[in-house]
């Protein structure tokens, strides 16, 4: 028994699972913006983009262009540069040492 | 209903950001300014992508939510890291108002075409041409002959305005390394005592390779999907400057790699880019044939071209997979190089200015 | 032509697409405790629920989806695996991102742990037996 084809299937998916993501980016976005401390920040921007990545990820099979799927990957990347880099900054006395 | 789906999440963005700039803005502590300024570009990212922009999205991470924040957060060190002004209420407020207001003014007028008409989509006369001859063997008298429409008007069809944003950014390394000069320093390896933790160091040898992987996959894919040299050259900065925060500046004069390995790297970059923009001026005065610099594919009056197709019907792209394998490397080792000096100890660098005698400008 | 895939394509998707859902519930889960955790050193716990089962699990699932979507034509694979690398790049720089940080956070006090029951690292420095 075939309910609908794949195409739509999969689509109905990705409608119903989009504004959950959306919810936790919002309060994601809240403790960034609230955290007291600098490490929460950086926490809470860090979860953010590895969710934001794997969101841009799944909205490269809704919008049915292949093109879009390195974003992720350089997204990953930079923001765990941005994380050791503040790391870096609150443990020593100088960056380059 | 995919309309919808777009707008929302746009508006979503727009708000987001604009919320994380007005807290970056008023905020006093440097380090927490710039991280507001981090989730504003990453916010920015995912809008460019809305727009199905991937290029713009590749190269706009490398360089807001990677690189400004790194260059900040070295000054603050260096510097200082609280701000001593202290501002109004009141100018805060009445500055919320006016941007408020100027944001519904001019969407009021945009919607009521109080600017003019906007042009509609079928008087894209240009787009349609560059979309038409992009890759197109039927007409390849005018064809770029390379699938990428981005790629192409990057170096074929606007390749001298390349050229010169290539110049200029050489030009920035130039200066910087000139703010330097004289300025050397070289120190021992302690393993225990330099870097970061265990952890850290053994999983950046692992990921390390994977890293370089991916950033010359994106550079040498620039004629087939988006990409290039400067998105590539980009992605593949990481690796090092990773190995630069998390081994140590000493890590890098045990291995040898000073800042004149690396500037010898993006001058050689730099020259593979000049002779690829007249490899085929060079070629035609040997088969005594018309050329045009900057020249990709065979023209009318020129028949020498790069070939644009190789063994197995793989697509060459012709002169812009060595545009972007170049330019990737030059943009890389820029980006090293700038952290190199930027490494260097601040109190070594104002004992030798202090000094002065021959390092005086 | 879309309703003849095959037995295969659909049971790809189906795995997929559980393993989204996974993910999903794991990011909400992460960002509800990102809100109510009293300090940063909790806080951490639910931030490599979010980072891994938000992000590695999603992405594996993705790479499951684009494999069995014959729709796309042939970029299907270009999807899979770029969605299979940035999972596995996940998978090892999330947990060393937040190792460090932590780290970081608890030498230079950035952080301080507020309801305190006990902290031996706090014990060691003070007594100096870490470097």
């Amino acid at each position: 028994m075939e309910l609908m084809s794949l195409e739509s299937e999969v689509t109905m998916f990705i409608t119903i699972v989009i504004p959950i993501f959306l919810a936790a980016f919002i309060m994601y976005m809240v403790r960034a913006l609230k955290g007291p401390t600098i490490p929460d920040i950086v926490l809470a921007i860090d979860c953010l983009s590895y969710d934001l990545a794997a969101f841009l990820a799944l909205l490269s099979i809704y919008f049915r262009s292949p093109v879009l799927i390195p974003c992720a990957i350089v997204l990953a990347l930079w923001i765990y540069a941005l994380d050791v880099y503040v790391a870096k900054y609150l443990s020593k006395k100088e960056m380059g040492e | 209903m995919n309309l919808l789906l777009y707008y929302v999440l746009m508006a979503l963005c727009s708000l987001g950001s604009v919320i994380a700039v007005v807290f970056a803005i008023i905020e006093r502590d440097l380090l927490k300014a710039v991280l507001f300024s981090a989730i504003q570009s990453t916010l920015y990212a995912f809008l460019y992508y809305l727009l199905m922009a991937p290029d713009i999205v590749l190269t706009y991470i490398p360089v807001s939510v990677g690189l400004y924040p790194a260059v900040i957060l070295f000054l603050i060190k260096k510097t200082e890291r609280f701000e001593n002004v202290e501002t109004k209420r009141s100018v805060l407020l009445s500055s919320l108002v006016l941007t408020i207001t100027f944001v519904i003014v001019s969407a009021a007028v945009i919607a009521g075409r109080g600017i003019g008409p906007i042009p509609t989509p079928d008087v894209r006369f240009l787009a349609a041409w560059y979309l038409g001859t992009t890759f197109n063997p039927s007409i390849q008298l005018v064809s770029a002959m390379a699938p990428e429409g981005v790629t192409s008007i990057v170096w074929d069809y606007r390749g001298l305005d390349t050229v010169f944003e290539t110049a200029v950014l050489f030009l920035a390394i130039i200066a910087s390394v000139a703010l330097m000069r004289g300025i050397e320093h070289k120190g021992v390896y302690d393993e225990l005592k330099h870097g970061m933790s265990l952890i850290g160091k053994t999983v950046t040898k692992i990921v390390v390779p994977l890293i370089i992987g991916v950033g010359i996959s994106i550079a040498l894919h620039g004629h087939l999907t988006p990409g290039g040299g400067f998105q590539g050259g980009s992605a593949l900065a990481v690796a090092p400057l990773l190995v630069l925060v998390i081994f140590s500046k000493y890590f890098f004069d045990k291995v040898g790699f000073t800042k004149g390995k690396a500037l010898a790297i993006r001058s050689s970059g730099l020259l593979g880019v000049g002779l690829t923009s007249f490899a085929i001026v060079i070629a035609a005065l040997f088969a005594r044939s018309g050329a045009y610099i900057l020249q990709n594919q065979p023209r009318v009056g020129a028949p020498i071209g790069f070939p644009w197709k190789g063994i197995d019907g793989v697509l060459l792209g012709g002169s812009l997979l060595s545009f972007n394998a170049c330019e990737a490397m030059a943009v890389c080792a820029g980006f090293v190089i700038l952290f190199l000096l930027l490494a260097i100890p601040e109190e070594y660098v104002r004992k030798v200015l202090a000094q002065g005698g021959e390092h005086e400008h | 032509m879309n309703d003849m895939a095959s037995v295969l394509d659909w049971v790809l998707v189906l795995l997929g697409e559980v393993l989204v859902s996974i993910g999903v519930f794991f990011d909400v889960v992460a960002a509800i405790g990102m809100l109510r955790f009293p300090n940063f050193f909790v806080r951490l716990h639910a931030a490599t629920i979010g980072a891994i089962g938000g992000a590695f699990v999603p992405l594996i699932g993705v790479a499951l989806i684009a494999a069995g979507c014959d729709f796309l034509g042939p970029y299907r694979w270009f999807i899979s695996g770029a969605a299979a690398i940035t999972a596995i790049l996940v998978l090892m720089l999330a947990p060393v991102g937040s190792h460090l940080l932590a780290k970081a956070a608890h030498e230079s006090r950035a952080a301080v742990v507020e309801p305190k029951v006990v902290d031996f690292l706090e014990e060691d420095r003070v007594r100096g037996e870490t470097r």
